[in-house]
């Protein structure tokens, strides 16, 4: 035993609250704060994305500028 | 990216010309995923597959280093791609401007037994996924019963309901899925209930459950209930606010959507909200092509 040990450090991680036991009215606003993304999730949607390759094109062309294309099965913007 | 790999119109054939020169280019069958740097006029600049930020930032200066080599000429097109774009057959063109565009996003909800949860560092355990659904003008009215007045229920048509059913309420969290048949869905109800009636504005309760289920080999499903609330302004003809949670159970697996092993009952949270106005929020749905949306997009 270490007597030079006065206490022991208790570190309680709090846990994360329960979800509501149900849906109903009470609870909708608390689910749909648990589904929604969180601002984090959606740092990609900060970049000025366009929708598809061609808007890409017509605004390249027209600025003069190199296209950054992220291509995903699915689509980057919306499901992959 | 199957469509831009096989297709014929010009966006497909830009696309063609620079990525078959790129990290996966002269590989027949295999994927064209990745980040591109390429000219209007169709030069790959740089390409790479990669979530590292350090690598894409190096193919970033790799490709503005060579743009700067080139002449006008050579990355611009001849001429304005504007007056191609009635050639580019992409479902994004039927956007439905003055119907109802909802962003759904759908997540796994906390699980009961430690058993059932994937491990505190996979990645799964922070999977969600996104996507819109689209309605028309008239579709989107159909919402609300014809007259609406406080305390009135209306029952949203099947055919409206199903499009929800099978081509949104399913499990996508991890992954691409696959959407539903609509012989493979066994319970729909979506209920509405006028609320509040204030000048122009009318708001909205909305109630239902849904169970979508595809048996054989790769079982799966969903059943959910709906909940949300709705304003909609009939002078203008359009929803000022949509929220609708759907929460019940996934089970099984598809073919991309990793579930893998875990292919037990577990909870799934899914929710509708209005879309932006923004370009990138013009995303067509994931199965636009399915017959439940035949009412929106033209079949390709």
């Amino acid at each position: 035993m270490f007597r030079g040990l006065i206490g022991s450090l208790v570190v309680v991680l709090a846990a994360a609250a329960p979800p509501p036991a149900e849906l109903n009215d009470q609870t909708l606003a608390e689910w749909r704060d648990r589904i929604r993304p969180k601002s984090a999730e959606l740092c990609f949607a900060t970049v000025p994305w366009l929708p598809t390759l061609w808007d890409g094109v017509i605004a390249a062309q027209q600025q003069d500028k190199p296209i950054l294309l992220w291509a995903m099965n699915g689509h980057p913007l919306a499901c992959t | 990216m199957q469509n831009l790999r096989t297709g014929t119109d010009p966006e497909c054939r830009l696309f063609q010309k620079f990525a078959e020169l790129g990290h996966y280019g002269g590989r027949p069958g295999t994927t064209r995923q990745g980040t591109y740097a390429a000219t209007p006029s169709g030069l790959l600049l740089a390409s790479l597959n990669s979530n590292d930020p350090k690598r894409i930032a190096d193919m970033l200066r790799r490709a503005l280093a060579k743009w700067q080599t080139l002449s006008r000429a050579e990355r611009l097109l001849p001429n304005d791609p504007q007056n191609q774009v009635a050639q580019i057959r992409r479902p994004e063109r039927f956007y439905p401007q003055d119907g109802l565009v909802l962003y759904v996003t759908s997540r796994d909800m906390p699980r009961d037994t430690p058993a059932a949860k994937p491990g505190p560092a996979d990645w799964r355990q922070q999977a969600w996924n996104q996507d819109y659904a689209w309605f028309t003008k008239a579709e989107a009215k159909q919402f609300l019963p014809p007259q609406p007045q406080v305390g009135k229920q209306h029952e949203v048509p099947l055919a409206v309901l199903n499009r929800i059913a099978c081509a949104h309420l399913v499990d996508n969290v991890r992954g691409q899925t696959t959407p539903f048949e609509e012989s493979e869905v066994t319970k729909a109800r979506l209920t509405t209930q006028v609320t509040a009636v204030d000048g122009n504005m009318v708001t909205l309760r909305l109630e239902g459950e849904t169970r979508t289920a595809q048996e054989g080999l790769r079982q799966h499903g969903l059943a959910v209930r709906l909940l949300g609330t709705a304003t909609y302004d009939v002078s203008k003809e359009c929803f000022r606010t949509f929220e609708m949670v759907a929460l019940g159970s996934r089970w099984g697996g598809t073919q991309n959507n990793s579930r893998r092993r875990d292919l037990d009952a577990a909870p799934i949270g899914l929710l509708f909200t209005l879309a932006g106005k923004s370009p990138c929020e013009r995303v067509a749905p994931a199965f636009s092509q399915h017959p439940v949306y035949r009412a929106v997009v033209a079949v390709q």
